[in-house]
């Protein structure tokens, strides 16, 4: 809202400075947004809360500050001379419930004219541009008083007017659109056709113009749902409907007509005919009871009894005391004041929230308890980033083409109203959207990155919404140069991922099994399913939807499959020495590891204890299609020290196995 | 004899003094101290062949002299030893002002540890966490809010709708009242979380942001105590010597409502300038107020016998405070550049 302060002044004296003025409307809770220079005036913004439409008006702010620094408020005066002629014209409200009131009155002889300078200028500070004489005091009106009115060109009016709801009829606003207005928009009609959407926007063909003789001024109130559900429907905010839509002044609108018609009469030397068309009614009884002991004991303070009895009746309420109930009528602009509480909140801002003591609540149980799932993410987040890791947040909406690859449960979630109408959907998997920042991060030069998030997906399922909390893992390219600091550069690859994961379960004391399987997010054949988790490869279709030309591997694992793990428990100390033996072996290339290793354990060797792949070697000296895998033998017993003899055998039952099973060749390099 | 004895000495000294390496020090050890062809045990031989008188001072002699071999001796293989490990550690260590070998690592979202760090000041005053669903039902986001349909505080946070009663929350809020029907007063709560609002980004929107929301119900709450509450907070997080200060405000679900403001953490209001608070001196951190009687009672809690307050803030502000970050869009674009500012 903005306030012209020289304006201000013409209803309540002040001399305050700006930074006293900006200090003292934050106090009555309407922060300056902005202020803006205009010669001898400045224009303050104040950022009004939907709750206080009676504050969206020069005069509602004044009331507001004669109410807060004990001032008088200046009442205008518009005296009206009207003519020995009634004014009549069929007006019939046909929703009562919409338009519980429409006061109307009835000018002749207008001379429409340009309107005076200091209108114009005032007009110029409210940003509205000066029309004519008789729509720029409609608008004066509005930001003096806060009520919006209407003005027709009488003479376009057509038998009568019909407060009632829209036909499907289409109607060209005032701001040259052609809207058209159904069943749920109330509007006002002639007895053809709609000339204005009810407290929007008027019709353009009834507006006043410089040709207007005769003018029928509307002053209504209008119920605020039916505005706001019009209003948000045609996708138009009027400062009329703003006002409406949070409530005007159901008491105000006789008021209001007499001021316009005086204004009008004044100004463009017309004539107001006798007496208002009045349809509808509109009293409602508000009474608040409450007590001094009840505000009392909201604030935590005590306050002087006539405190109470004098702010309230500051602001317009009348307050009855008896016993120590107080009753309390509020005035009619306040919408806002329903229930005991918000007479708390009246009195403690007209106290100013900073008197108010600053005390903590004793603590019956102080508990202080966090969730197991928050406890672990911040295990994740030391692990994670103790590594090469770094944490992302990613936003949640992704593309149908994108969500084709997730893999997801059940089906995607679509927003009705998406920011980005190619992202409509709700992610079902994290890495569509940590994919997105891979790409920026190679666009702006980056040879790599590795990176992780903590966040959720979201699916439909029988009608239900449901989420759940993953950890993503993504890397890609050169996550570190060689130098000084590293012989080997730092490469993101499958095996690297994979190690992660492993790292990971194991921290945890989770079982950890792999298994090939098939994924659409994953290259078929590089793809690992490990329980509800799985890694692999990323598809390079989808790589080019992102304009990701590395390859890229990334995991994707239910924070829940992680929790839990096991509680590891006591191994006693080697009594033996243990003996580790390498040895290497040529296999077909087809050959899986998994395969072999499986091979191995099925043999059952009590003295084996472990073993692990060292070295996988192709190239020179080996035919294109073998490998060459070393693998390292551990063997130990808890009775006795091993004797040769007997470690040999078992290491040759092993590579027995595997020459019989894979074909494998023993290389003797050694 | 004494002239003999005198050169050996200054023999054994210069020879020592030469030794370079394990083979001098053998030579050494052959030539001058070896039991059977040593020149220092050979002058033993000579003791029969003198005067009986002279036997034992000469005797006394000699003793001294291996003793000062085989002392040199030590000294020398000391010596060696010394200069191979220097030689060695020169090698390993050739320059102690060269840089240090980097550890990779990688970093914590500052969004997270933010949140982490105002969620712990609370967790010390006895709240407990609570969250919830990102896809919330409208009754949970608005009606028990006290934000029925076609209220203007609607259009204050435009809403992604999934279905007319399905949409992603657009504050913490809705917590509140799951916590309310979960528990039982005195309750103490606070729910982190990620909220969404329909903005275009620019650098002070993103349709996606964090907040921490709060919530006590007990008998007896008061102003006061949200007052003190909000207080402390505000100094734990910013410091000490910051000043809060309360206005009035409105949302829906709080009556009487509050906004809160810090004093600025960067200028204290001494410049114009200054990006952070644009020269007022004074930042808006919180929004806060005593819970509403009518979203109590959707919380399942009697109005009469019980009052609370409650508070929400912006993560991503806070630490756009702290931090001076120029452009909140930032956080969710995951630069390295970024991510590894905030280790």
């Amino acid at each position: 809202m903005k306030v012209s302060i020289n304006w201000l002044k013409e209803y309540v004296d002040f001399d305050l400075g700006e930074k006293p003025l900006e200090e003292l409307f934050s106090e009555m809770g309407f922060p300056v947004e902005e202020i803006i220079e205009f010669g001898d005036d400045q224009v303050f913004d104040l950022e009004i809360t939907p709750n206080r439409p009676d504050c969206l008006s020069h005069y509602g702010i004044a009331r507001e500050m004669a109410a807060f620094l004990d001032l008088n408020l200046k009442e205008p005066e518009f005296p009206l001379k009207e003519e020995n002629k009634d004014a009549e014209f069929d007006v019939k409200i046909e929703d009562q419930e919409l338009c519980p009131k429409y006061v109307a009155r009835i000018l002749e002889d207008v001379e429409v004219k340009d309107s005076p300078e200091w209108l114009k200028n005032k007009l110029k500070k409210m940003g509205v541009q000066s029309k004519n004489s008789v729509v720029d005091f409609s608008n004066y009106i509005l930001f003096a008083f806060g009520h919006p009115t209407h003005v027709f060109d009488m003479d376009k009016l057509q038998g009568g007017l019909r407060i009632r709801k829209g036909k499907g009829e289409k109607i060209l606003c005032l701001d040259e659109e052609l809207r058209e207005v159904t069943q749920d928009d109330l509007i006002i009609a002639d007895l053809r056709a709609p000339v204005a959407i009810a407290g929007i926007i008027g019709g353009e063909e009834s507006s006043v113009t410089f040709s207007t003789r005769k003018v029928l001024i509307e002053s209504a109130y209008f119920n605020p749902q039916s505005i706001r559900k019009t209003s948000k429907r045609l996708g138009i905010s009027t400062e009329a409907s703003y006002r409406f839509e949070r409530g005007a002044d159901p008491e105000v609108p006789e008021r209001i007509a007499d001021v316009l018609a005086s204004l009008i009469s004044k100004y463009s030397g017309a004539k107001v005919l006798r007496g208002r068309i009045m349809k509808g009614e509109l009293k409602e009884k508000r009474e608040i009871s409450t007590s001094r002991e009840f505000i009392e004991k909201s604030l935590g303070a005590n306050l002087e009894q006539e405190f109470f009895k004098s702010k309230l009746s500051k602001i317009g309420c009348k307050v009855e005391k008896e016993g120590k109930i107080l009753r309390i009528k509020p005035p009619s602009w306040r919408r806002d004041l329903e229930i005991p509480e918000d007479i708390v909140e009246e009195i403690a801002r007209l106290k100013g929230y900073g008197v108010f003591p600053s005390i903590l609540p004793s603590i019956a149980q102080p508990q202080g308890l966090t969730t197991p799932i928050r406890d672990f993410r911040w295990s994740l987040r030391n692990l994670l980033s103790s590594l090469w890791y770094m944490e992302a947040m990613t936003y949640v909406f992704v593309s149908d083409e994108k969500d084709k690859f997730s893999g997801g449960e059940g089906n995607p979630l679509r927003l009705m109203n998406p920011l980005n109408k190619k992202e409509p959907l709700l992610r079902r998997s994290l890495i569509l959207t940590l994919l997105d920042s891979v790409s920026l991060n190679l666009r702006m030069g980056n040879k790599g990155a590795a990176l992780f998030e903590l966040g959720k997906v979201y699916w439909e399922e029988n009608g239900e919404s449901r989420e759940e909390e993953k950890l993503a893992l993504i890397e890609t390219g050169i996550l570190l140069d060689k130098g000084w600091s590293r012989e080997e550069p730092l490469l993101a690859s499958f095996y690297s991922l994979k190690g992660t994961i492993e790292w990971l379960y194991s921290y945890f004391g989770v079982s950890l099994k792999f298994r090939e399987g098939l994924h659409p997010l994953f290259e078929d054949g590089y793809a690992l399913n490990f329980g509800n988790g799985w890694m692999g490869l990323v598809k390079r279709e989808l790589l080019d939807i992102y304009r990701i030309d590395e390859e890229v591997f990334a995991a994707e694992i239910p924070i829940k499959a992680l929790l839990n793990g096991k509680v590891a428990s006591f191994r006693d100390f080697l009594k033996f020495p243990s003996v580790k033996r390498d040895v290497s072996l040529l296999f077909s290339l087809s050959t899986k590891y998994s395969e072999i290793e499986r091979k191995i354990s099925s043999l059952g060797i009590p003295i084996l204890h472990s073993f692990f792949l060292v070295d996988l070697y192709r190239g020179k000296g080996i035919a294109h299609n073998k490998k060459s895998l070393t693998f390292s033998f551990v063997f130990r017993t808890e009775e006795k020290t091993l004797k040769s003899e007997e470690v040999e055998k078992a290491l040759e039952d092993i590579v027995r196995t595997l020459e019989r099973e894979f074909g494998a060749i023993r290389r003797r390099n050694d | 004899m004494g002239n003999e004895l005198e050169s050996l000495k200054e023999k054994i000294e210069r020879e020592a003094q030469g030794i370079k390496n394990q083979a001098d020090l053998l030579k050494f050890k052959e030539k001058f101290l070896s039991r059977k062809k040593g020149e220092i045990s050979l002058l033993f031989k000579k003791i029969p062949s003198l005067d009986p008188e002279m036997r034992s001072s000469f005797g006394m002699e000699i003793n001294r002299l291996k003793k000062i071999g085989e002392k040199l001796l030590n000294e020398a293989e000391e010596r060696i030893k010394g200069e191979k490990r220097s030689s060695i550690i020169s090698e390993r260590i050739p320059d102690p002002t060269l840089p240090g070998k980097k550890k990779i690592h990688g970093s914590i979202h500052p969004i997270a540890r933010t949140s982490y760090e105002i969620e712990e000041i609370f967790l010390r005053m006895g709240y407990d966490i609570e969250e919830g669903p990102d896809v919330e039902t409208e009754f949970f986001n608005f009606e028990a809010l006290n934000i029925p349909k076609y209220h203007p505080a609607r259009e204050q946070q435009d809403t992604f709708y999934i279905r007319e009663d399905l949409l992603l929350r657009t504050h913490t809020s809705p917590v509140q009242i799951r916590a309310m029907r979960k528990r039982k007063p005195p309750i103490r709560v606070i729910a982190p979380g990620r909220v969404f609002r329909r903005d275009e980004p620019d650098p002070t929107h993103t349709p996606m942001f964090y907040q921490v929301e709060g919530l006590v119900v007990d008998k007896g709450i008061n102003f006061s105590h949200l007052k003190g509450t909000l207080e402390i907070f505000s100094k734990s997080l910013f410091g000490k010597l910051t000043k809060v200060r309360f206005r009035p405000s409105y949302f829906p679900f709080t009556e009487p409502s509050a906004e809160v403001d810090i004093s600025c953490p960067i200028c204290g209001g001494k410049n114009p300038n200054c990006r952070i608070c644009g020269g007022t001196g004074w930042i808006e951190i919180l929004g806060a107020g005593m819970v509403h009687p009518k979203v109590l009672m959707a919380g399942g809690i009697d109005p009469e016998i019980y009052s609370g307050f409650a508070f929400g803030l912006g993560v991503d502000r806070t630490f756009l405070i702290k931090s001076q970050l120029l452009d909140i869009r930032y956080y969710y674009e995951n630069r390295v550049e970024f991510l590894e500012q905030f280790r």
